[in-house]
């Protein structure tokens, strides 16, 4: 079927004669329709589980290796490597986990220093939804905006793709928020510079190779999503880890 | 949306755990209570906080409000974290190319937290944290464990870990919320 957004820089038009195959084997990456209806309900096929599953056709060895692929931001090679297969698997996960482990740490974070100061101590469930709004959205509006100006500068990135290295790239706040319980105030902003650069870069090297034939507005718009994200490990440090008695 | 006798009986006993920590005791004002606005005319008089004045004169009134957070909201979360937690998961294992039937997978879900729910009893008995951990860390091993050979058999094998890591984060979750809500 034709409703995934087909990147022109990728070019090849797969599968229209495959011979028949069961659904669940492998679909070869989104531009590959499935053998069954194709156009049948139209707008309404997007509502059936069907619609998604080439999203999620990885293997646990898959996803190890795209995650361990996010801890080195300067090898630039994530989106080479996911480029025909993205995965939605992982960005949702990814960001589900991160919303547990930001809860549970900024809780356990005030629980100990109520507690070392002999105060009263609530659960606050606010953290949860607090993280659940902001980890989602920044997973969701970001890549829109970027896929939306990526295309009006006729640079365009596959939405999936860009889900797909956004949801990555947010790995390494998972072990940057279980070292931040250290309660030393310069350690905890050591870690969150150092995690928001890391993620920073790994989102801007692996999209520099292919929105440079964006011109000269690609240092601008590499640059803002750079910020964008240090900005987010900052943001993070400073509603989770700052703790009034 | 339907429930699932599972989901429902979990949520007939959450909800006691919940409900028991809306029980009101007997307090102190300086302990639960905040004078809100009032310049000066709301004032707690005595030091066991247990007489507390308004006034109102012909400027402006007084107030106070609680300390504590609106409990029920943890309950909601609770309850949100559970439904959602079990549709999504079974969405997990479908779209994975796994091959389950809905409403099962809902119900088995809903049943494999009942060792939490135990868990859950006996922390509401007595209020020591390491107690309370320990008894969450052997509920969520023996929920996970009940869990493990639906999830693992219904999809492929190389997937088998992405579908059992997400029942394994919900119940772990659970358990967090039963250490943490006092």
């Amino acid at each position: 079927s034709n409703l995934q957004t087909f990147p022109p820089s990728q070019g090849k038009i797969s599968g229209g004669s495959n011979p028949l195959r069961d659904a669940d084997d492998t679909f070869s990456g989104p531009g590959n329709g499935s053998t069954d209806e194709p156009h049948s309900g139209g707008w309404l096929h997007k509502f059936t589980v069907g619609a998604y599953k080439p999203f999620f056709d990885v293997d646990t060895s898959d996803v190890m290796d795209r995650l361990k692929e996010s801890l080195f931001p300067f090898r630039g090679t994530f989106t080479e490597k996911t480029a025909d297969k993205p995965d939605l698997y992982g960005p949702f996960w990814i960001c589900t986990t991160l919303i547990f482990v930001a809860a549970s740490i900024g809780t356990f974070v005030t629980y100990v220093a109520h507690k070392w100061k002999k105060q009263e101590w609530n659960y606050d469930i606010n953290l949860v939804t607090w993280s659940a709004g902001v980890f989602y959205g920044y997973v969701t509006i970001v890549p829109l905006a970027l896929y939306v100006v990526l295309k009006y500068f006729s640079a365009p990135s596959g939405l999936v793709q860009l889900f797909c290295l956004y949801g990555y790239s947010l790995f390494i706040f998972i072990p940057a928020l279980c070292l931040s319980v250290v309660p030393v105030e310069i350690f905890r902003w050591a870690i969150a510079g150092v995690a928001g650069f890391m993620s920073a870069t790994f989102v801007a090297l692996n999209l520099k190779a292919h929105i440079n034939s964006a011109g000269e507005r690609s240092i601008l718009i590499i640059a803002s999503i750079f910020l964008l994200q240090l900005g987010l490990a900052v943001v993070l440090k400073l509603y989770l880890f700052t703790v009034t008695i | 949306m339907k429930f699932s006798c599972g989901t429902r009986f979990a949520f007939l006993v959450l909800f006691p755990f919940a409900a028991q920590s809306v029980a009101v005791y007997a307090g102190s004002f300086h302990k639960d209570v905040k004078i809100h606005w009032g310049d000066g005319r709301g004032k707690i008089r005595d030091r066991d906080g247990k007489l507390l004045s308004l006034s109102l004169d012909k400027s402006s009134g007084s107030g106070f409000q609680s300390n504590q957070e609106f409990l029920y909201e943890v309950f909601a979360v609770a309850f949100a974290l559970l439904a959602a937690g079990a549709v999504i998961l079974t969405l997990n294992v479908l779209l994975l190319g796994g091959h389950i039937i809905f409403f099962q997978s809902l119900s088995l879900l809903g049943y494999c937290l009942f060792p939490l729910d135990v868990g859950a009893v006996i922390c509401m008995l007595k209020d020591n944290v390491i107690l309370k951990m320990i008894v969450v860390t052997v509920t969520l091993a023996w929920s996970s464990w009940a869990a493990y050979p639906f999830m693992s058999a219904a999809v492929n094998p190389r997937r088998k870990a992405l579908a059992l890591y997400p029942v394994f984060l919900m119940y772990v979750s659970v358990g967090f919320l039963i250490i943490a809500i006092d």
